[in-house]
C-alpha cells in the first residue's frame, strides 16, 4: 500500500521517508511504522500518533523543539524523534514559519492546552503534506463527502449508523470516486472513530485526565499498537500459516480469515454493513476483474450476486472457522504435550472434535512428516492460530451481541440495492475505464 | 446544485488536476535532525550538500543558526553600531576578537580568552546569504589564540572578508 502511494505520484514520499530513515538510522520495522504514521494508515484515528507524540513532547518539559532533535538528546525515543523530524522537515521545506514552529512548546502554560495545540498544529502540517504528495489517499475528500451526506440526510443526528454505508455508496459512488463499497464502509468507520476521538478531545476534563496519566501508561508499546492495524498483523500470521510445511488451514479458510480481518473494525461498529461487505463486495471485485479482461462485454451481475453467500451462512462460516482454528489448537496441544498430558487432552475431546482432528491428521502434509518435524512445524503456527482464534471469536461475539436474526431482516433489500448500484456503475458505462 | 455538492465537485476536480499534472521535481528533503547534527558537529569539515541546501532555503538556515546559537559558547549576530566601518575588532560575549594586518596579503586573527571563560575550539562565520566557514582554532596559549588568515589556503579565502563585514554572524564553539 505504502509502495503504491509512494510510486503513484513522484516518489517524493518515498524519498522523504528515506531521508529521515537514514538520518535516524531506523530499522526496517521502524521505517515501516513511520511510513504508516505519515500516510495516516493507522487503526482508528489517523491523528492518534500525533497526539501520542504531542503528549511525549510536553512530558519532556523541553522548551526548544529543535533541541530535541540534537544527536545527544535522549528525551525522545528514536521513532518519536524520527516522526517529529519528518513533520518539521517537510513543513519547513514547504515554507512553514520557523518562528511559529520553534515557539510551539512555550506558547500555552496549561499542559492539556499545550498537548491540544501541539496536536492540532502537527496534524495540520502533516495533513497538508499528505494532500500535497499523496493525493491518492483521498481521505480528505472522503470525509468531506461523508460529512456532506450525513448533514443532508440526518442533520439532527449526523452520527454514522449501521446501514448508512450502502445508502451513501448508492448516492455518491461513481466510477471515479468512492467506487468500491468497501472503500465507502472503511471511510465511514474511520469517520465514526474520528468523530468519537474529536468529541473526547473537545472535553477539557478528558484532556486533563489523559494529559495527567503517568508516562508509563501511554508507553511506546501502546503507541505502536495504534499504528499496527489488525489487518497488517493478521496478514503476517496468515503468511506464517501459508508457508508452514504442515498445512492446518486450507487456502479458502485463510482467505475467509483475511476477509474477516479486513472488516473487523466495521463488524464491531456496523455489523449489517460489514456483512454486506463480506458477502457481496467480492462480487464487485469479480465484476471489476471481468471488465478489465473483457472491456466490451457487459458484466453479469445478477447471477454472481444471487450465488454469493447469505448473511446467515457467512455468520455460520465465521463460527465454523473459529471452531476449526480451535481444533487446530487442540491438535497442536495433543501432538506437542507430554504423553500423559496428551492423553488427558484427547480424553476431553467430544466425538465430533475427535473426528475432525483425526481427519486433519490424515492430510498429506501432516501425515508424511516425521513426529519431531511435525512437532516443530505445529508449534511455530500456534501464535498465528491464537491470533486468528481471538479474531474469529471476537467477530462471533460481536454478531451475537447484535442479535443475528435482526441483522438478516433487511438482507434482501440491501442485496437488491447493492445489485442495482452495481448495474448502474458498470452495465451502462462498460466502455469507460475501470477504477 | 447545492453548495456542498459544488464543494465536492471542486475538491474532486482539484484531485484530478493533481493526478494529471506532470511529476514535479521537489527539492530533496534535508532532515531537520541532519541540520541540527551538522550545526553541533565536532569537526570543521563541511558538507557540500547541506551547505548548498542552506543557501537556497532560508528556513534551513534559520534552523541551523538556531541550533548553532544554542550550541555556541558565544555568538554575535552583527557588529555593534560603533563598529560600522571596516572594523578590526569584534567583542563576542567575553571573548575579544581582533584582526592584525601585517601587509596587504597577510592578516592574523587573535582571540583573547578571559580566564573565567570556557575554552573554544572552532569559530564559525556566516554571511547574510548563508555563505560561511567553520575554522579550527587550535589551542590557546596564555589565553590567546593566534591564527594566520592565509589567503593561500582555499578555506581561508573568504574568512578575512567575512570577519570585516559587520553583518557577519560569528559563533565561537
Amino acid at each position: 500500500m505504502i509502495q503504491q502511494l509512494a510510486t503513484a505520484q513522484t516518489g517524493q514520499l518515498s524519498a522523504d521517508l528515506n531521508s529521515v530513515r537514514d538520518a535516524h538510522d531506523l530499522t526496517a520495522d521502524q521505517a515501516r511504522r513511520l511510513a504508516l504514521k505519515v500516510c495516516g494508515l493507522v487503526k482508528g484515528n489517523r491523528d492518534a500518533p500525533v497526539f501520542h507524540l504531542a503528549r511525549k513532547l510536553v512530558a519532556t518539559g523541553a522548551r526548544d523543539l529543535f533541541a530535541l532533535l540534537a544527536p545527544d538528546s535522549q528525551a525522545l525515543g528514536r521513532e518519536d524523534r524520527a516522526f517529529l523530524d519528518f513533520v518539521i522537515s517537510v513543513a519547513l521545506r514547504d515554507a512553514e514559519d520557523f518562528a511559529a514552529l520553534s515557539g510551539l512548546l512555550v506558547n500555552n502554560t496549561d499542559k492539556a492546552e499545550r498537548i491540544g495545540a501541539l496536536t492540532r498544529k502537527l496534524s495540520t502540517l502533516l495533513h497538508a503534506y499528505r494532500r500535497q504528495v499523496i493525493p491518492e489517499t483521498r481521505h480528505h475528500n472522503v470525509f468531506t463527502a461523508i460529512r456532506s451526506f450525513l448533514m443532508t440526510h440526518r442533520p439532527a443526528a449526523p452520527e454514522p449508523r449501521d446501514g448508512d454505508a450502502l445508502e451513501f455508496w448508492t448516492l455518491k459512488g461513481r466510477r471515479d470516486f468512492l467506487t468500491r463499497y468497501t472503500t465507502v464502509l472503511a471511510g465511514l468507520v474511520d469517520y465514526a472513530e474520528a468523530r468519537l476521538t474529536a468529541a473526547h478531545w473537545a472535553r477539557p476534563l478528558e484532556i486533563n485526565q489523559r494529559a495527567d496519566m503517568p508516562d508509563n501508561e501511554i508507553s511506546d508499546q501502546m503507541a505502536q499498537q495504534d499504528t499496527q492495524t489488525v489487518a497488517v498483523s493478521i496478514d503476517q500470521h496468515l503468511a506464517t500459516l501459508e508457508n508452514a510445511p504442515a498445512k492446518l488451514l486450507l487456502a479458502t479458510e485463510r482467505e475467509t480469515c483475511r476477509l474477516v480481518a479486513d472488516q473487523f473494525d466495521a463488524l464491531a461498529r456496523f455489523p449489517r454493513s460489514a456483512l454486506l461487505a463480506l458477502t457481496c463486495a467480492p462480487v464487485q471485485n469479480a465484476v471489476i476483474q471481468a471488465l478489465r479482461m473483457h472491456r466490451n462485454a457487459p458484466p453479469d451481475i445478477d447471477a454472481p450476486l444471487a450465488a454469493s453467500t447469505r448473511f446467515a451462512a457467512m455468520m455460520q462460516q465465521i463460527d465454523a472457522l473459529a471452531q476449526t482454528v480451535e481444533d487446530c489448537l487442540h491438535l497442536i496441544h495433543a501432538v506437542t504435550a507430554r504423553t500423559d498430558e496428551s492423553a488427558l487432552a484427547r480424553s476431553r475431546w467430544d466425538t465430533r472434535r475427535q473426528k475432525r482432528i483425526e481427519t486433519m491428521l490424515r492430510r498429506k502434509s501432516l501425515a508424511d512428516m516425521a513426529p519431531e518435524d511435525l512437532r516443530d512445524a505445529l508449534l511455530e503456527q500456534s501464535e498465528a492460530l491464537l491470533a486468528l482464534h481471538t479474531l474469529l471469536t471476537g467477530a462471533g461475539r460481536v454478531l451475537d451481541a447484535r442479535r443475528r436474526n435482526a441483522l438478516t431482516e433487511h438482507e434482501d433489500q440491501d442485496r437488491r440495492s447493492f445489485g442495482q448500484k452495481l448495474a448502474a456503475l458498470y452495465t451502462n458505462t462498460a466502455q469507460e475505464g475501470v477504477t | 446544485m447545492s453548495r456542498q455538492s459544488e464543494e465536492e465537485q471542486a475538491a474532486f476536480a482539484a484531485l484530478q488536476e493533481l493526478r494529471s499534472a506532470p511529476a514535479q521535481q521537489a527539492a530533496p528533503l534535508i532532515s531537520t535532525a541532519t541540520i541540527v547534527a551538522y550545526a553541533v558537529r565536532t569537526t570543521a569539515l563541511s558538507d557540500f550538500r547541506i551547505e548548498q541546501a542552506m543557501r537556497s532555503a532560508p528556513n534551513l538556515r534559520r534552523v541551523y543558526h538556531h541550533a548553532l546559537s544554542q550550541h555556541a559558547q558565544a555568538a554575535s549576530a552583527q557588529a555593534l553600531a560603533a563598529a560600522e566601518a571596516q572594523t578590526e575588532l569584534r567583542i563576542i560575549g567575553p571573548y575579544r576578537l581582533e584582526i592584525l594586518t601585517e601587509d596587504d596579503d597577510m592578516a592574523w586573527l587573535v582571540i583573547r580568552i578571559p580566564k573565567a571563560a570556557p575554552d573554544i575550539q572552532f569559530m564559525e562565520l556566516r554571511g547574510k546569504d548563508g555563505t560561511g566557514a567553520r575554522i579550527a582554532l587550535g589551542n590557546a596559549v596564555a589565553g590567546v589564540i593566534q591564527l594566520p588568515l592565509d589567503p593561500g589556503f582555499a578555506e581561508m579565502e573568504s574568512v578575512p572578508e567575512l570577519l570585516r563585514d559587520p553583518a557577519t554572524e560569528i559563533f565561537l564553539l
